[in-house]
């Protein structure tokens, strides 16, 4: 016999020797020398799937039904093997959006969905719950083994409530240390990682002395188990339970919050999963080799008391106290890693997916809520492990297999919409919220009750004989198919819940948020392209709004810190921070608040943040009577508002951006709930957008047309915006946020309320579509020539700057260097000498009203590289403003390309001259493509709009525009045509030696010399592909001759 | 030209199958093939059997872990 409070102090001691390993896993973070780092430490935090339901029950199930434990074990291993595909892409979507929980990644995926994380949340605690009930009363069970029925203070219960406190203290300490919403919990892994070895060497010695030690073998066992006829079922399989045991395990493993939280929360590098798949099924094999051994040598001696508690009970019986209080570590350890991870996973969870998102609107900003949220979250881990010692205290169970199958049989009803939410498109918000609610009642009625239901009640009135008598309806054998209670909860459930997921997701529609989301998941693994051109300098300011919001979430110096950490990543600082980088700053600030507050909450915040939201006014079932198309800008001088308003009352959501009086709008055009913001610098509204501050307009305009499904979106206006910012904001700011509009426009539906004056094209008074919005208004394409020239002249010595400047400004001075361009407020292009003087002598002196059109501005550019070459021979017109090209959604080959040229591309394979001519028109030109190549063809191989192409065949297709190659002169109309009705062309001819071969060489050439001449008069390009073996060398010669060659 | 096995481990579609090959072989109606057996020292055959597709498994993981390339 042993010290009756033997056990229990050791179990205290390892407690703190856990203790200890935690804080010297903290410590060792904090150096930067992580120990979790590392794929063993991981694959070994995966193990804390074995918890004392395997320690002390797959033995108790094997000694009582065999071998059936296996399956629970099978599944897993199963998992693994598309544990590459399937994790990773978890894992990538978790880090991606820094999901910090299983109800963040699935609330998320579905539209940051409130009803649905609190779904996932109150499911995680209640399928938690009996689990943790199940670790107590192990550990009270392993107690009583080796104490007796020893009372602790004389009172009953009372080890097992000590226990649970001690627990309960130790997750707080580990699982909520501090907000970070960054952090690892390297204590609480390496204590799981540790707990895992224990557990397993534990195991491992008590399974060698009982099969080794007692019976000299496993065969004497297996053969003494034989023996006995009343034993022979022990190897006889329930095949159907069989298949349903692995397939719940296979989406336990996936989706139990505690896995998830090893798994994917706490993954440091996806490359570790790869050591993680082997080693995890290695290390539940090794677990389990010995459960028969020990079940069937505990049957073979005899052994009394429960047979859950044959591992620690088998060596006591045989006076080994020593193995017996090492198996009651190891089980301890089985139940402490289970118990931290999942009260300090489901923990986060009920804060994130339940309680902030209705605490928020609740609470005021006052308030020290980096404090409450921490303290929530340990009320929350508290409240996990203290509902397990209720559950353990007030509710009756049998086996402990039973209780863990319960909780597994919960998890997987995750399964379906994480799953589906991975991989399928359409999986929507309203689906997922059908299957999981048909998934829980389903899983409460036919496996939680049947569990808890105890004779008196519930038993007879509905397990027994289903509820009022209907046998049919009884929850273990639903509709009478005669399945075991398992196989029967999990073919209801998972039947129902794929069946409402897919039903609800096909019958619905996504919002474009949602829409969004669910391609970021589905693409996870594909490269994004970036949204937002780099290299742009914007105004400061609202990194100091943005910090100052997340620091109500995760404190004042965190949230500086943060800041400041990002602002380094993106290699800029609060002064020099531009567009993109703002971007970015607030897509990591949504991640930051989604990984501390949880995904709903996030929104709600981001939402309180950015406060317009798309509203429908009205729909009237006339048509509008403006034709407004979507995804087109346009300028709009008198009716602006008429077109606004004719639109909002048709069902499109409206926002109105305006200098006016938001209240006299309201009541001159009768809007009432569509939002208005007002350009004003004055304080007090939440409506009110100060005209200098473009990035939080923008942000403002980005979020309302991303949330909206159909929307348009009035500015009211831009020259009053670029105007206010002349002189106060540098020119490439107004540029980038006149570009962004432009490229939102591509989203939305956009109307400008400028001048007539304003704009330089000729205007109707209705509406007007205008493209390419920095040549078209005011003095953007001034600023573009400015920030061009600047960056050209960046990398020049400051002699060579002078002297180039120099030259360029006595151009400008006598008039040479802006070519034909008109100008907007004075008669002279260059500025007044003092002027000149005051800008100083490395500037460009130019007058800031010079209006170029797109011609004008690349000849200008043109112009000043040729100047830059002859003083520095190095220098590369391409580099110098290729990225500045591609931020203004340039092709970089465009500064190569001279219009009113004809250039002749040399390769016996069109690919090339195809993608050049294809990367131009997505750039912004209008083009034209001639070819002997079937148009679907091209568009299937370079993207070329099929539309666009005209296809040299002596055949008619439907669908395609074709032209008889014979008939060059309908081929010339077509040219001219396009050339007098595109804004800026660009045409490729492929196929000459189709073209000779239908006519004659002769007819040919006369061909494309008239149209180089067309080409040159109205100022358009045309690249001529030529396959140089399909001409001899005199008629390749005579064809060069007249065009200018292009390599690519 | 033949893949390599270092080329299946590269795609999706192997270990999809690898899924329900082994989904395959350790239920119905394969395991039957084990019912009633016993082999060395009378250790039931299909405790054996699943052992060793676990191994397989565990094996072909581990192969990999180190042939693949990231």
């Amino acid at each position: 016999m042993i010290n009756p409070n033997l056990p229990l102090i050791i179990m205290v001691l390892y407690l703190l020797l856990l203790f200890g390993i935690a804080q010297y896993a903290v410590r060792r973070g904090l150096e930067g020398r992580s120990v979790v780092s590392n794929p063993y430490v991981y694959a070994l935090s995966l193990c804390v799937y074995i918890t004392t339901w395997t320690f002390y029950g797959s033995i108790g199930r094997a000694a009582s039904s065999g071998l059936e434990f296996l399956p629970i074990y099978l599944g897993p291993v199963l998992a693994m093997v598309i544990g590459w595909f399937l994790l990773r892409k978890m894992i990538r979507a978790a880090k991606e959006f820094r999901l910090a929980s299983v109800s963040d990644f699935i609330s998320f995926r579905y539209g940051r969905s409130y009803a649905i994380g609190a779904i996932v949340a109150i499911l995680s605690l209640i399928m938690v719950t009996p689990y943790v009930a199940l670790q107590l009363i192990a550990i009270s069970t392993s107690l009583q083994v080796l104490s007796g029925q020893y009372l602790l203070f004389g009172i009953d219960g009372i080890r097992r409530l000590i226990v649970a406190l001690l627990l309960g203290a130790f997750a707080v300490l580990f699982g909520a240390r501090h907000l970070d919403p960054m952090e690892h919990h390297e204590g609480l892994i390496a204590v799981v990682a540790f707990e895992s070895l224990v557990k397993l060497g534990a195991f491992l010695l008590a399974g060698i002395y009982i099969v080794y030690g007692i019976f000299g073998g496993y065969g004497v066992i297996l053969e003494g188990i034989a023996a006995h006829p009343q034993y022979s079922d022990l190897t006889d399989v329930d095949y159907v339970l069989w298949f349903s045991l692995t397939m719940i395990s296979f989406f336990a493993v996936l989706f139990l919050p505690r896995q998830f939280h090893v798994m994917v929360v706490e993954n440091v590098e996806e490359i570790h999963l790869k050591k993680a798949m082997w080693l995890f099924p290695l290390y539940m094999l090794l677990i389990n080799i010995f459960v028969p051994g020990i079940a069937w040598g505990g049957i073979l001696l005899g052994t009394s008391g429960l047979k859950d508690a044959y591992i620690i009970s088998i060596p006591y019986d045989q006076g080994q106290l020593l193995l017996a209080l090492f198996v009651f570590i190891g089980g301890v350890s089985a139940a402490t890693a289970m118990i931290l991870v999942e009260s300090v996973a489901v923990g986060t969870m009920l804060l994130n997916g339940l309680e902030l998102p209705y605490l928020l609107g609740r609470i005021g900003k006052g308030r020290n809520l980096p404090s409450l949220l921490l303290n929530l979250r340990r009320v929350n881990i508290l409240l996990v492990v203290f509902l397990g010692y209720l559950y353990s205290r007030f509710v009756a169970y049998g086996m402990l297999a039973d209780i863990g199958i319960v909780s597994f049989l919960a998890a997987s009803q995750l399964a379906p919409v994480a799953i589906g939410g991975l991989y399928w498109r359409k999986g929507s918000r309203l689906g997922a919220m059908a299957g999981l609610i048909a998934g829980l009642l389903l899983w409460i009625y036919t496996a939680l009750i049947p569990t808890i239901a105890i004779k008196g009640w519930l038993y007879e009135s509905l397990v027994k004989n289903g509820p009022l008598g209907l046998e049919y309806l009884k929850p273990t054998d639903l509709f009478g198919l005669g399945l075991d209670t398992w196989t029967n909860a999990l073919f209801w459930t998972l039947l129902f819940n794929c069946s409402f997921f897919w039903l609800g997701s096909i019958v619905s529609k996504p919002s474009q948020e949602e829409a969004i989301l669910a391609n970021s998941f589905v693409d996870i693994f594909q490269e994004k392209a970036e949204q937002v051109p780099i290299g742009k300098t914007i105004r400061m300011g609202t990194v100091d709004e943005l910090e100052a919001t997340l620091a109500l979430y995760i404190g004042k110096e965190r949230a500086k810190e943060l800041v400041n950490e990002n602002l380094s990543r993106l290699n800029t600082t609060r002064q020099t921070i531009d567009a993109a980088q703002l971007l970015e700053l607030w897509n990591l600030f949504e991640k930051t608040l989604t990984s501390t507050v949880g995904s709903s909450a996030a929104r709600i915040i981001v939402k309180e943040t950015i406060p317009v939201e798309p509203v429908i006014e009205a729909e009237v079932e006339t048509m509008p009577v403006f034709s407004v198309q979507a995804g087109k800008v346009y300028v709009a001088p008198k009716k602006a508002y008429e077109v606004f308003t004719d639109q909002i009352i048709h069902g499109i959501e409206g926002l109105c951006i305006t200098t006016l009086d938001p209240d006299k709008v309201r009541q001159k055009w009768g809007f009432k709930e569509t939002p208005i913001i007002k350009l004003s610098d004055e304080r007090g509204s939440d409506r009110n957008i100060s005209s200098r501050n473009l990035p939080l307009l923008f942000m403002t305009l980005r979020s309302f047309i991303e949330t909206s499904r159909n929307s348009v979106v009035l500015v009211d206006s831009l020259e009053y915006l670029i105007e206010k910012n002349a002189k106060v904001l540098p020119e490439r700011e107004v540029l980038d946020f006149v570009y962004q509009l432009e490229l939102l426009g591509r989203k939305t539906r956009l109307i400008l309320a400028e001048s007539p004056e304003f704009v330089h094209c000729t205007l109707s008074q209705d509406m007007n579509e205008v493209k390419e919005l920095t040549f078209a208004l005011g003095p953007l394409s001034a600023y573009l020539f400015k920030v061009f020239s600047d960056a050209m002249l960046l990398g020049l010595s400051e002699s060579q700057r002078n002297e180039v400047v120099d030259e360029a400004n006595m151009l400008v001075a006598s008039g040479s260097f802006f070519a034909g361009v008109k100008f907007g407020q004075t008669e002279v292009a260059a500025c007044e000498p003092d002027m000149r003087e005051a800008l100083g002598p490395t500037s460009i002196n130019f007058d800031s009203g010079i209006v170029l059109n797109r011609r004008n501005f690349f000849g200008a550019i043109r112009q000043l590289g040729r100047i830059i070459k002859r003083h520095n021979s190095g220098f590369d017109l391409a580099s110098s403003v290729g990225d500045l090209m591609k931020s203004y959604g340039r092709s970089p080959y465009e500064i190569s390309l001279t219009p009113g040229t004809t250039y002749v591309i040399e390769a016996e394979s069109p690919s090339n001259s195809f993608e050049l001519f294809n990367e131009l028109i997505t750039h912004g030109m209008d083009g034209l493509c001639i070819s002997r190549y079937n148009p679907q063809t091209i568009q299937d191989n370079y993207s070329v709009p099929t539309d666009a192409v005209i296809w040299l065949t002596q055949i008619s297709e439907p669908g395609f525009r074709t032209v008889d190659p014979t008939n060059l002169p309908r081929l010339s109309g077509i040219i001219s045509d396009f050339l007098t009705k595109a804004n800026y062309p660009l045409i490729i001819l492929e196929g000459i030696g189709y073209l000779i071969t239908q006519s004659n060489y002769e007819t040919v050439l006369r061909f494309i010399q008239s149209q180089r001449d067309e080409i040159s008069l109205k100022g358009a390009m045309m690249l001529v592909h030529v396959d140089p073996l399909s001409l001899d060398i005199k008629e390749l010669h005579r064809l060069k001759s007249e065009l200018e060659p292009l390599r690519i | 030209m033949a893949l390599s096995i270092r080329d299946l481990f590269q795609q999706q579609e192997f270990w999809i199958y690898l899924l329900f090959l082994g989904v395959l072989l350790l239920n119905w109606p394969i395991l039957t093939i084990t019912e009633g057996k016993f082999g060395i020292s009378g250790s039931p055959f299909i405790l054996s059997y699943v052992i060793t597709i676990w191994l397989i498994i565990i094996i072909t993981l581990f192969l990999f872990d180190r042939w693949s390339q990231d």
